[in-house]
């Protein structure tokens, strides 16, 4: 196995600015000693405020240190990585000393006990009484929540709009607890996000209305018991809030192995922590995947991306009517940077065909990966205005902020871009310009 | 606004007749729903039609998109030199930051496109000159886009002596820092032409840009410009008659600087073996037009004043001819008198404008005997440092060595601004030497003593400016300068930082000549 990481794929990995900056700094022959790779790892011993020893398992990127520092990756593992990137002679072929074998050992020990705990999942022997029981008796809660959910929506309906503008926060907090109280904290997250909604652009009352509307639907969807087919069922117990655990998703997700394009990443501040978003797309079966991760109190994430590379791994989907969301089963290959063009939509058109089919099977789908085909990033007024543009003339409006970095590796020629669509505006996740693949948006 | 808009923000109880209808599909959807209150019937139709919309979304009309941004002539620089150029861009080491992009123009490199915001946003004038050959066809496209990156167009493309095709569109409509270039330009090819530009527009143009342009003259400055530069020193600005005195200056047969000598002469003459020095007590008419400005800086007396700004434009070497010796006897006829620091600030400032080697040593020797006497720093400049800059690399460094090796804990810390002047790199003799001083000055049991207190050590304080100055022949030599201790005595900490910034810059410099190639 070889690793052929660029070192702003390795960039991307960082935690934060500080680590990265430290990270490139760290990428210093002159600090380490007993460096090494062989087909699993790469290693050494970085001389910081004392020894540290570093490790990478290379296929996922995961990294250890001893070094006191919580971020993950340290600057040390990142110093490591950019080490074998910017100098690979620094970085002999060599036989492992125990403290990697050991630690390879133990990862291996720990994966197979996952695999074996979702396998006896599957197994599955059928609930105790006891589980039915609770299931039970969550079911019945959340059906009280979701019927004072509804209670809440009409009695805004029929007091007016209006109103809401001089609420305070606790207003839609309220609603938000009882619905977390009900068990329902998907619906409690909806709610929370309503309260950004009024007054922030002119035409907030229609955009409330709209997300109100779309509860409406989301109770009455539930209400519709098994109308609906079990794959929509699932979706709406997810967007209500019944959660699976990962062993869940592994025994009753569809897996899917592919070459994995992984396009980007976003990281948004979420209450009491941070959400990353990570989109994947398969460049055979030609579906997105979102890789849905969170982090609190500061905790690092778990699962690391090399972004802006492809890697041929299994995916298992959660079920539901528009699987979407996914999680890594197993890896079967080291990253490779992406180097040809993007598979994607050939146009603008096409693209929100697509988009439209996935809300026909999914209605609440707020987000979709864009993977666009020869388009022109267009700034105008001076930065204050950006588009992308296709062959037939079609334009999607950029998200707010700067695109200027976007705008210098196109130079006003068509690219391949990836980015996020949210129904209003792309996001930006990384572009294919001239054969290379440049990381977008992330804020390091 | 939309009617279900409205009847939401009124709300429905204040509705008089409540028409649910959408005007699209999601009406059929609405009918097929089993009874129930009003509020969740509207509730639902506004949630199906925010998902038709949604579904239905349509592109908006693209914009016309400027010019494609054309093909490079350069090459782009490696991916090694390229995160070498973010950490500089980022502002670790930026003093190297001009170094490695003059390194990268040298050899025909330009930025690769995702530096090219970065770089853009970079201020300061020597890092922007460093940037503009290395920026590309695709970072002059980009430039013209944002607001503040439009120092770009100020300056033209091309090499120095090819003057773009729309040079008299740009000299008749373009900003003045660019009309200031063109005519730069145009001095290089057709010196004649470029001053007729001038002269046809001089009445026309504002004081300060009369300035800009005339300075332009220095480029290709001939007699020929003479009688024009003769007539500017009637401008009515002061700013004006100045820069004209200051081109015509630099021209050794003109007119005007026979005036000047001939004022030069009454000035100083050489009386039984001294040399004595007369001035008007009034400025005369004729010396205001030529430039000589009244009134005198804060804490200078007016006659000073003139004296000094008249020597500064002769050259050292008519005082040779008019006074009969040579500048090092020359100072020692000076008496000590209220003139003679004037008369030595003069001829310093005359030796520096016209590079007259043979007068820069002695002129230093001067200084550095007078400093060493205690003369006071009541001058803004201390020539010394001037003067060592005009100095030829090896000469600057002889002289360093001399005042260095005079070194004592006494000498006050002079020698480090002077030393500060030498062209860098050293060479590796200088070089040798001075870490052999470092060494002797600061042994490792001294500067290791509680006694110490590195933060007033001269040499340690240095230690930074070093890894800018010391040739790649010396590098290995001061990473094995001491074994310190591994203390955490904040002394010991303040040299290990010290030092560790000095190997960090060397790092980066070779780091450089590596990777640019």
């Amino acid at each position: 196995m070889d690793i052929q990481l660029t070192s702003d794929q390795i960039l991307a990995l960082a935690p934060d600015a500080s680590s990265a900056a430290a990270g490139k700094k760290h990428g210093n022959t002159r600090l380490w000693k007993n460096l090494g790779m062989n087909a699993e790892a790469i290693w050494g011993e970085c001389q910081g405020s004392a020894l540290y020893q570093v490790k990478v398992e290379l296929a996922s990127l995961t990294t250890q240190c001893n070094c006191p520092s919580r971020k993950l990756p340290c600057k040390h593992s990142l110093g490591l990585l950019m080490l074998v990137a910017t100098e690979r002679s620094a970085v002999p072929p060599a036989e492992p000393p125990e403290w990697v074998t050991s630690w390879l050992t133990k990862r291996q020990a720990s994966s197979a006990r996952k695999q074996e705990r979702a396998e006896k999942k599957t197994s599955g022997d059928a609930p105790s009484a006891d589980q039915r029981k609770t299931a039970e008796k969550r079911l019945a809660t959340v059906r009280k929540g979701l019927d004072g959910l509804d209670l809440w929506l009409n009695d805004l309906v029929r007091q007016g709009l209006a109103s809401v503008q001089t609420q305070p926060a606790s207003f839609w907090e309220r609603q938000a607890a009882r619905l977390r109280d009900a068990q329902a904290p998907a619906l409690d997250t909806r709610v929370r996000k309503l309260a950004a909604i009024p007054n922030a652009s002119p035409d907030w009352p229609e955009k409330l209305l709209d997300e109100l509307g779309k509860l409406a639907l989301l109770t009455h969807a539930f209400r519709l018991e098994d109308q609906p087919g079990p794959e929509m069922r699932e979706e709406v117990r997810l967007l209500i809030g019944w959660n699976l655990t990962q062993e869940e998703v592994s025994a009753r997700g569809e897996t899917v192995r592919d070459t994995w394009l992984i396009a980007g990443q976003v990281i948004e501040e979420a209450e009491r922590g941070k959400t990353q978003r990570t989109w994947l797309f398969g460049s055979q079966s030609a579906r997105p995947a979102l890789v849905l991760q969170f982090s609190f109190a500061a905790q690092p994430f778990g699962e690391h991306f090399a972004l802006g590379s492809q890697q041929e791994a299994e995916l298992t989907f959660w079920p539901g009517s528009f699987p979407l969301r996914a999680q890594v089963r197993t890896r079967h290959s080291e990253p490779t940077p992406l180097k040809n063009r993007l598979p994607g939509y050939e146009n603008i058109d096409t693209f929100l065909a697509t988009v439209a089919q996935a809300l026909g099977h999914q209605p609440w789908l707020d987000r979709f990966l864009a993977l666009l085909c020869e388009v022109t990033p267009v700034c105008s007024d001076e930065g204050r205005v950006w588009t992308v543009c296709d062959k037939e003339g079609h334009a999607l409006p950029l998200a707010g902020g700067d695109h200027w970095l976007l705008l210098a590796l196109a130079g006003g020629h068509p690219v391949d871009l990836a980015a996020e669509w949210d129904g209003e505006a792309l996001r930006p996740l990384g572009v294919m310009a001239d054969g290379e693949y440049t990381l977008l948006g992330r804020t390091n | 606004m939309d009617p279900l808009v409205t009847m939401a923000l009124v709300g429905l109880a204040h509705q008089g007749k409540i028409d649910l209808s959408t005007g699209t599909p999601a009406d059929e959807l609405l009918a097929a729903l089993p009874d129930c209150e009003v509020e969740r019937k509207f509730l639902l139709s506004v949630g199906a039609r925010a998902i038709y919309y949604q579904a239905g979304k349509q592109a908006q009309q693209a914009v016309t998109a400027p010019e494609a941004a054309p093909g490079e002539q350069l090459r782009s620089c490696s991916p090694g030199a390229a995160l070498l150029l973010s950490r500089l861009l980022s502002g670790e080491q930026a003093v190297l930051l001009p170094v490695a992009l003059m390194r990268m123009s040298q050899r025909g490199l330009r930025l690769p496109p995702h530096l090219l915001p970065q770089a853009l946003n970079s201020t300061g004038r020597e890092t922007r000159a460093a940037l503009l050959p290395v920026l590309g066809e695709r970072g002059r496209w980009l430039s013209r886009f944002h607001s503040s990156w439009k120092w770009v167009q100020d300056v033209l493309p091309g090499s120095d002596v090819c003057l773009p095709p729309d040079a008299e569109a740009i000299w008749q409509e373009g900003s003045a820092a660019r009309r200031a270039e063109i005519l730069r330009y145009l001095r290089v090819v057709d010196p004649a032409k470029a001053r007729a530009w001038l002269e046809a527009v001089w009445k026309l143009e504002k004081a300060e840009t009369r300035g800009d342009f005339l300075a332009c003259l220095e480029v290709g400055l001939s007699m020929d410009d003479e009688p024009f530069l003769e007539t500017t020193l009637d401008d009515r600005s002061s700013s004006v008659r100045s820069m004209a005195a200051t081109m015509l200056a630099r021209l050794p047969n003109s007119a005007f600087l026979q005036r000047m000598r001939q004022r030069a002469r009454r000035m100083i003459t050489r009386q039984d073996g001294k040399l004595v020095v007369e001035l008007p007590q009034e400025l005369e008419k004729d010396w205001l037009r030529d430039g000589i400005i009244e009134k005198p800086p804060q804490k200078v007396a007016s006659r000073s004043w003139w004296l000094i700004q008249v020597l500064s434009l002769i050259e050292p070497a008519f005082w040779e001819d008019h006074l009969g010796a040579k500048p090092g006897e020359l100072f020692k006829l000076l008496t000590r008198d209220r003139w003679e620091m004037q008369v030595m600030e003069g001829w310093s400032k005359a030796a520096l404008n016209s590079h007259a080697s043979d007068w820069i040593m002695p002129l230093w020797n001067w200084w550095h005997v007078h400093y060493q006497e205690g003369l006071e720093k009541r001058h803004l400049t201390d020539y010394r440092e001037r003067l060592i800059r005009c100095m030829p690399a090896r000469v600057a460094e002889q002289t360093m060595l001399k005042m260095l090796n005079a070194y004592n804990d006494k000498s006050d810390s002079d020698c480090w601004e002077m030393l500060a002047e030498v062209r860098r790199p050293w060479s590796t003799e200088f070089a040798r030497a001075y870490l052999q001083l470092l060494r002797k000055h600061c042994p490792r049991k001294k500067i290791t003593a509680e006694s110490f207190n590195p933060y007033s050590d001269p040499w340690i304080n240095d230690l930074p400016s070093l890894g800018l100055a010391l040739p790649a022949s010396c590098f290995d030599e001061v990473t094995h300068l001491w074994e310190l201790p591994e203390d955490q005595r904040w002394g010991i900490q303040y040299i290990r930082n010290q030092l560790e910034e000095c190997i960090a810059t060397i790092h980066m410099r070779q780091k450089i000549d590596e990777e640019i190639l």
